[in-house]
């Protein structure tokens, strides 16, 4: 597995040199601009924080476009690679990912946040919250993005995440305000969500496991 | 045990397409040659072998040992290269000699870098700077670069100028110099499977046209050139295919001593893997 990790850092590393000027007006560039124009400088670190965990899942994707056009996945299974590591590896590149890119997010929201001089312990606690936040939404995101990948492709998988996301987005804010409405214990029905929603990523997974199993070349 | 590779009545169904009941054996030590025409299932044998699709009925034994998906050890001592590289175009050479360290148990740094310095590939050059030759070189430098035992290649020297070809094939050759190494070769350049292939094994139309010795295809085979007063008599000698030119037939036989005794007056002559396909597929039977 450490080989299939260390191919998708290396052409992850490439992609990032060719994405360094995103990455500069993300990190440098927005906060000027926020700095210069704006009174409100809540966000002046947020924004690139909250980018460079997000990078990390537009790597993942990225590290699949990659594979998909070389047909590296096909050729890494004549590897001693079997199909559940390969699946296995893409989560531990995207932890990998996201690990980064949450360390630099935080490094540089402490540094922009340390020269305009608002460096204080309940900015550094919120920068820590946001961070970490993010960082679990997006391994979360993973356990559905990945198995999508492998199942239907990269332009495909795309748009059938998405979908995903915005109708379980559409009906899951439609149920909670309906909910709210009706019941007068909502809170209580709060652990049922959770449960559904650990239920919907045990099933992603297992689904993902099931296809990369089923997949032909 | 004396073979590395058995296959046993290999199928794969597909929609419009079906590899029907394929069996042949690769015997250790030797190099054998998968011919057929464009969408005969050299491809989807050679998928199948490596467990990429799923067979709907038969057995492949490497060993003697059946492959799963999770027999990576056996993977080891395979060594696969296709007819394109599979490596993400942005990869340098020292990079993907670093994907096969952190990849393969046997992993031999040392044999990857005489390689990479036998084919003049530049360590530090991405791959997608490489021209098709180089590209291919260094598919087959990570594919022995591992102690592999079996070579699996599909189409290893498609896209290559002569001079590289040989290059690779004698290459080969000094591969199967240990006994217990084989390799099982793709090629539509029969010439190619002529000057190192061992067996010859033939698809066609997703089914087994023959696997036999490359030997008793080059010096047994024969194409007998006749007129049309001859053709029945060639014919009911024993021709296995035959067909009309513009002005006489070609007719494929098995044995090629035998028509020369039987109809001295004819001229028979030595045929090629090209030969033989080109009648197997395209001619008429009898």
């Amino acid at each position: 597995m450490r080989g299939l990790v260390y191919k998708d850092l290396m052409t992850e590393v490439h992609e990032l040199k060719r994405m360094a000027v995103v990455l500069l007006v993300f990190l440098i560039g927005f906060p000027a601009l926020m700095y210069a124009t704006s009174d409100d400088l809540s966000e002046l670190y947020g924004m690139p924080m909250t980018m460079c965990t997000v990078m990390g899942m537009v790597m993942i994707n990225n590290s699949f476009a990659y594979d998909e056009r070389s047909g590296w996945m096909q050729y890494a299974l004549t590897n001693p690679i079997s199909r559940i590591q390969y699946y296995h590896s893409k989560f531990l590149t995207h932890a990998v990912n996201i690990l980064c890119g949450t360390t630099l997010g935080l490094a540089v929201g402490v540094i922009i946040a340390g020269v305009t001089g608002q460096l204080t312990i309940s900015a550094l606690l919120g920068m820590l919250t946001t961070t970490g936040l993010t960082a679990v939404g997006m391994c979360l995101v993973s356990i559905i993005f990945i198995p999508l990948m492998i199942k239907f492709g990269v332009q495909k998988g795309a748009i059938v995440t998405m979908v995903i996301f915005a109708s379980v987005g559409g009906i899951g804010a439609a149920l909670v305000v309906g909910l709210t409405l009706i019941s007068d214990n909502f809170l209580l029905i709060i652990p049922i969500i959770a449960a559904l929603i650990l239920g919907g990523f045990i099933t992603t997974y297992f689904l993902g496991r099931k296809w990369i199993l089923e997949k032909e070349f | 045990m004396t073979h590395t590779l058995e296959v046993r009545n290999l199928t794969k169904k597909y929609e419009r397409f079906t590899l029907d009941n394929v069996s042949f054996d690769l015997p250790m030590g030797c190099i054998m040659g998968v011919v057929g025409e464009n969408g005969a299932g050299k491809s989807t044998l050679f998928k199948a072998i490596l467990n990429l699709i799923h067979r709907n009925a038969g057995e492949i034994l490497f060993w003697g040992k059946p492959m799963t998906d999770k027999d990576t050890k056996m993977r080891e001592q395979i060594g696969v290269a296709f007819d394109a590289i599979c490596f993400s175009e942005v990869l340098t050479v020292k990079q993907v000699g670093n994907i096969g360290k952190y990849t393969y148990k046997n992993w031999d740094s040392a044999q990857f870098q005489e390689l990479v310095t036998r084919f003049e590939l530049p360590l530090k050059a991405e791959i997608k700077t490489l021209s098709k030759g180089m590209k291919m070189k260094l598919n087959l430098a990570f594919a022995m670069s591992h102690n592999a035992k079996l070579l699996i290649l599909d189409e290893p020297t498609a896209g290559l100028d002569p001079i590289a070809r040989d290059e690779l094939l004698d290459l080969f050759l000094d591969f199967v110099q240990d006994e217990e190494h084989s390799i099982l070769i793709s090629s539509h350049i029969t010439t190619d499977l002529e000057k190192i292939a061992d067996y010859i094994t033939f698809i066609n139309k997703g089914k087994l046209a023959f696997t036999k010795e490359k030997d008793t295809l080059l010096y047994q085979y024969g194409i007998v050139r006749c007129g049309e007063k001859d053709l029945d008599a060639v014919k009911n000698a024993g021709c296995i295919a035959w067909k009309k030119n513009e002005c006489n037939y070609d007719v494929l036989v098995e044995d090629r001593e035998a028509m020369k005794r039987t109809f001295p007056h004819l001229v028979i002559d030595n045929a090629t893997i090209d030969e033989i396909m080109l009648l197997t597929v395209k001619g008429e039977r009898v």
